[in-house]
């Protein structure tokens, strides 16, 4: 063996580490130094998600279905499929196909600047689609597990609401007798997925009523108002001769 | 070079046809999932197409690996981002829809439980209706148009209240958004739309009565 091809086959490895080294540079800058103009992402998909967040804002707040053409979002996303799946694979194969055909080079370093464009482009997706897609899987789950929290609170105080007002006006038509106030007399039927405690002095029109929720948020000593412990709570204040109904902090358990 | 110019080139021209046949209006998801498979289909094409002429199997059996992984993970990141947006959209749907029911709820239920207390209260000095006495009480909200222009609903340009009727036993208030789409599409609201969401409250002395109407 001569010991040209000797020293080639010791540092083989030197331009992948050169590849790999401009990658960790590019996705850094990336990262963290805002070297892309502000909500500008490569990946097509991550564009499509940050438009279709901005519909869905929109529509939320003033009702319109926003039918807008995005030709900048839809171009930044085309290119990003061509430069990462089509231009990058594509130049990283054939340029190793070349490379074999080609004599052994005296610079190990010499692999040609295609293998390198197509080199880092491949490894920058592998980058965002291996450890990226964990992160992002990561992100997702507690996401929707917090989404969820917030709408199983979102019911529980939809439900208070209809019964602290009908508990009112069940004081009115009894005259204030609070003694015959009941949740299950009630006409509206709360989520029965939830359990709500009425709480009263029969001396005071002043009620509570607690919504408990079956999923676990908060303070996990907290005792709630059917016995149980860290379970989601909310309270409502039902004051017929005053505000009516009125949502307050304590003996809460929110996420 | 002739050969990767060939190959780069359909590659373009195919994910490019597949990207712009779907709308290219609202939602870009649409063409951006049509382009995706279409580069797919690309990039498999071309490993079995290519990779073979590598005659290193070491290095072969790396590249294909990688470029697998590349495809696998791309396009788990790409459902997880579809499934979010579609989540995420559903959840403002879902919210704005929790805020605006209660809300209707409140502002209808609220002035009426008022005029009630007023109605049945041992202090009460004069003998007016019960209609009478909300349109008494409220009548600084009342418009000429019928509007119940609550102050807690002032900034809400998505949900209105209409004084439907008021006479002296009765005050029906009807609620109205421009946001939530009704059960029935066909519906004729009370301003004139079609297929909103619509709620009505009915005060008499024996109570409140509220219903969701469409």
């Amino acid at each position: 063996m001569s010991e040209q091809t000797k020293q080639s086959d010791t540092y083989s490895w030197l331009p992948w580490a050169v590849a790999a080294s401009v990658t960790i540079l590019i996705a850094v800058s990336m990262a963290f130094l805002d070297v892309l103009p502000e909500n500008i992402s490569l990946m097509p998909w991550d564009r499509a998600s940050g438009v279709d967040t901005m519909r869905a804002i929109n529509e939320f707040s003033d009702g319109n279905i926003d039918m807008g053409n995005y030709w900048n979002a839809r171009w930044w996303a085309l290119g990003g499929i061509i430069l990462f799946f089509i231009i990058g694979p594509s130049m990283w194969i054939f340029t190793e196909i070349n490379n074999e055909k080609k004599p052994e080079p005296s610079d190990v370093l010499n692999k040609g600047l295609g293998w390198y464009v197509g080199t880092v482009l491949v490894a920058l997706v592998l980058l965002y689609a291996v450890p990226g897609t964990a992160v992002k899987a990561y992100i997702f789950q507690n996401t929707w597990e917090s989404a969820d929290k917030s709408r199983t609170a979102d019911q529980i105080r939809g439900d208070l609401l209809t019964m602290g007002l009908e508990l009112s006006e069940q004081y009115y038509l009894s005259d204030g007798k609070v003694e015959t106030l009941n949740l299950k007399h009630l006409n509206s039927k709360p989520n029965d997925a939830y359990t709500y405690v009425l709480e009263k002095d029969n001396q005071d029109s002043v009620m509570t009523v607690y919504g408990i929720g079956n999923i676990e948020v908060g303070n996990p000593e907290f005792k709630n108002a059917n016995g149980q412990k860290g379970k989601m709570q909310l309270t409502l204040e039902v004051d017929p001769d005053g505000e009516i109904i009125q949502f307050v902090n304590e003996n809460t358990n929110k996420p | 070079m002739k050969k990767i110019i060939l190959w780069v080139g359909t590659g373009i021209v195919v994910t490019g046809v597949a990207f712009f046949i779907p709308s290219q209006t609202g939602s870009i998801w649409p063409s951006v999932i049509a382009s995706s498979i279409a580069v797919f289909v690309y990039l498999i094409v071309l490993m079995v197409v290519m990779l073979p002429k590598i005659t290193s199997g070491t290095k072969r059996k790396m590249m294909g690996w990688t470029l697998s992984l590349l495809i696998i993970g791309s396009a788990v990141s790409a459902a997880i981002s579809y499934v979010s947006t579609q989540r995420q959209a559903d959840t403002l749907s879902e919210i704005r829809y929790t805020i605006d029911s209660k809300v209707a709820e409140l502002y209808v239920k609220k002035p009426m439980l008022k005029t009630l207390r007023a109605y049945h209260s041992e202090d009460r000095v004069d003998d007016s209706a019960i209609g009478s006495l909300f349109v008494q009480k409220y009548d600084s909200l009342i418009t000429k148009d019928s509007l119940f222009a609550h102050e807690g609903i002032k900034d809400n340009k998505m949900l209105t209240i209409y004084l439907a009727k008021a006479n002296q036993d009765s005050i029906v208030l009807i609620t109205e958004s421009s946001y939530i789409d009704g059960k029935n599409a066909d519906y004729q609201n009370f301003s004139g739309a079609r297929g909103q969401y619509q709620t009505k409250g009915i005060l008499t002395t024996n109570g409140v009565h509220y219903e969701r109407t469409n």
